[in-house]
């Protein structure tokens, strides 16, 4: 004991010591809030939510202490009261604002306020270097001890509501597994994939100049994927296409015929014969968010664009973070991380949902076949390049459509990546890649003129088929055959194949 | 401090607000007429050419005329002691036309967008309405909605319209 105490005397004394160890104040300080946040919400919210708060909390925390320091020229006492001090009003900024606003005293607005905000913090850093050095370690002592006072009591709330979380987490995962009935076989879980409205990597190419096609090309033939690049749908109609494709049967495309598609996706022929083969069926699926009268695809689980996951959605500013980022200084740039419309709220949701979802399906006895597909890019077009939320007012603007193409490639690159990660090495899955048509940018499109009007129907298209010989799949493979393709490979089946789709220009 | 806060955001006003001013209507006469059928659907905010405004869309026609195209077309807020005409412009709603079916009129651009920067409306409760000007002869048909703008310092809201 008196060995660990000397050791801390001669740590706090030593030069890197003085600079180290008054960091402990703005640390317990500045994490508190989100602490008591997450607490007060544990009992709704995933703690893999909390340290993503806590971890961009760290870098904020260092960043500002470090910048303290340059400022009180390495007096840590004095730069850690100062650092505690601007985060005093980084983190209730947005719960003063809110405050003041409803109070409707005075006009409250970001682009005033947080000026004052900066303003009084400025000051107060000011203010704090003047003060002598016993009164900064009288302070710097009473902002530490308060500090660990009450993290020490939000921890103590929070562990039996953790305890209580674990519990039912894992009972609830062990009744699930007990109600699905066991598969058979050895066969490969099979995920079919589509990305609504996701251009043919040419037309990406050849009208929006993207070199990232190239990239995601590379990035998936470097994974074992089979990549075409000339393949057309039947049709520019979502149901339409999906029907055809989930029965392996060409419906004709006559307007009117919509009830006829939406019957047959719901009772889909490449579904039923999977379930035949002992396969547990998991359908994720948005295309309802267009076509509100599609009935119920059967599957053993289906997961519609409105489902409350109540799961981790892998992102920082999901419900937890929001709310967190809602009361500090971050609250005046609100509209870069909060989606307005309820409908696209859903939607971002489950986005972020599916793509934690699909490569942790552990809990679900195999083999797994997931048809998972997602609006995305389609309209709303809400993310731009960098997966960062666009402005609500172009969700709609087809402008944005080629920055949410770049995303969704990145977005597939990681589902892919993860899904490999998790699986099994030696009965790796089966994962095929598509859209339903490419992008309908027509003639009378108001934003972009002039893209080829022969490559709407034109498709992602791309198969990781374990222990297949894809240089016998044809670049322009009709996408009907992707089924079949997959069931007389690994199921010794022997479905006729179809020739490949021509491009043109269609009336529709 | 506190002179700040209240120069501060006129100022900013000033600088910023391009979009969503209301206009002058000269000779306007708002007087309740049943000539327009109409209704505001949604008030949400929008970023129009880098500003953030509030779009209020919904859809009118003018019952007595064939060519819609004939009339300039405002939006009213009102009450006592303010008027406010903020101009409109035309969009698509088909579903007007389908719940209107009697209406020989074409109606496929009855629905409308107006654009309101809130700092410019003074705070208070207004009467939502249309106002109709025919673009020759110059005379005015308006009609009042069943909802009504409260607008507070902060905050800007459409209501059901109360009882008289």
């Amino acid at each position: 004991m008196k060995a660990i105490s000397e050791f801390f005397d001669r740590f706090i004394q030593s030069k890197a010591g003085r600079l180290i160890y008054p960091l402990l104040a703005p640390l317990l300080f500045g994490l508190y809030p989100s602490l008591y946040f997450y607490t007060k919400n544990a009992t709704m919210v995933m703690i893999a939510s909390y340290w993503r708060v806590l971890s961009v909390y760290l870098l904020l925390i260092l960043v500002v202490y470090l910048v303290s320091l340059v400022i009180h020229k390495f007096n840590g006492l004095k730069a850690a009261n100062a650092a505690a001090a601007f985060l005093l009003f980084f983190n209730f900024y947005g719960m003063l604002f809110t405050e003041l606003s409803n109070a409707n005293l005075f006009r409250v607005e970001h682009l005033t306020m947080l000026p004052l905000f900066l303003f009084l913090a400025g000051y107060s850093v000011w203010f704090l270097n003047r003060i002598k050095a016993k009164k900064a370690a009288s302070i710097w002592r009473w902002v530490t001890l308060v500090s660990a006072v009450l993290i020490a009591i939000t921890i103590l709330k929070l562990i039996p509501i953790e305890v209580k979380k674990a519990q039912t987490q894992r009972a609830a995962a062990r009744e699930q597994i007990g109600t699905v009935n066991a598969a058979a076989g050895n066969s490969p879980d099979i995920y079919y994939l589509v990305f609504d409205e996701f251009s043919g990597l040419e037309a990406m190419r050849e009208y929006f100049n993207s070199t990232e096609v190239d990239g995601f090309k590379a990035f998936l033939e470097g994974k074992g994927f089979f990549v075409g690049e000339k393949v057309f749908g039947s049709s520019n109609h979502t149901v339409h296409q999906m029907a055809v494709r989930m029965n392996y049967n060409e419906y004709p495309y006559v307007q009117g015929d919509q009830p006829i598609w939406h019957e047959a996706l719901a009772n889909a022929r490449g579904i039923a014969y999977l379930d035949a083969k002992g396969y547990t069926t998991m359908v994720f699926e948005e295309i309802s968010m267009l076509h509100p009268t599609l009935p119920k695809i059967k599957a053993d689980y289906l997961y519609r664009y409105n489902y409350n996951s109540g799961e981790d959605l892998g992102t920082l500013f999901d419900e937890y973070g929001m709310l967190v980022a809602d009361t500090t200084m971050a609250y005046a740039f609100e509209r870069l991380y909060k989606v307005g419309n309820p409908d696209d709220l859903m939607h971002h949701d489950f986005l972020f949902f599916t793509k934690e979802r699909l490569p942790n399906l552990e809990d679900i006895p195999g083999p797994h076949f997931v048809y998972a597909h997602l609006m995305i890019p389609h309209q709303p077009f809400m993310f731009d390049r960098n997966g960062a939320l666009v402005d609500s007012a172009f969700f709609r603007n087809w402008n944005y459509y080629e920055g949410q193409y770049i995303y969704t490639m990145k977005y597939i690159e990681e589902l892919v990546t993860d899904i490999l990660k998790n699986a099994d090495p030696d009965n790796p899955p089966v994962i095929i890649l598509q859209s339903d048509h490419g992008a309908r940018i027509h003639e009378d499109n108001k934003e972009l003129s002039g893209f080829p009007q022969d490559m709407l129907r034109n498709i992602l298209f791309a198969l990781y088929l374990p222990g297949y010989d894809t240089s016998t799949i044809a670049q322009d493979e009709n996408p009907i055959n992707t089924l079949p393709i997959v069931f007389n490979h690994y199921f010794g089946d022997n479905i006729p194949l179809m020739e490949p789709n021509l491009p043109g220009v269609d009336n529709d | 401090m506190i002179l700040y806060l209240f120069i501060a955001p006129v100022i900013k006003d000033r600088v910023t607000i391009v979009i969503g001013k209301p206009v002058e209507v000269e000779g306007a006469q708002v007087v309740d007429s049943d000539r327009i059928r109409s209704a505001v659907n949604r008030l949400s905010e929008a970023r129009v050419d880098g500003q953030w405004v509030y779009r209020v869309q919904g859809w009118s026609f003018i019952t007595d005329d064939m060519d819609q195209t004939n009339y300039d077309i405002f939006l009213v807020f009102s009450n006592d002691k303010n008027f406010y005409f903020f101009e409109t412009t035309p969009k698509k709603r088909s579903d007007i036309e389908e719940a209107y079916p009697e209406v020989e009129i074409d109606l496929t651009n009855s629905g409308f967008d107006a654009f309101i920067a809130k700092e410019t409306i003074a705070n208070g409760r207004y009467e939502i309405g249309m106002l109709y000007r025919n673009k020759t002869s110059g005379e005015f048909a308006y009609s009042r909605m069943d909802r009504t703008l409260v607008k507070t310092i902060n905050d800007i809201q459409m209501e059901e319209a109360g009882p008289e």
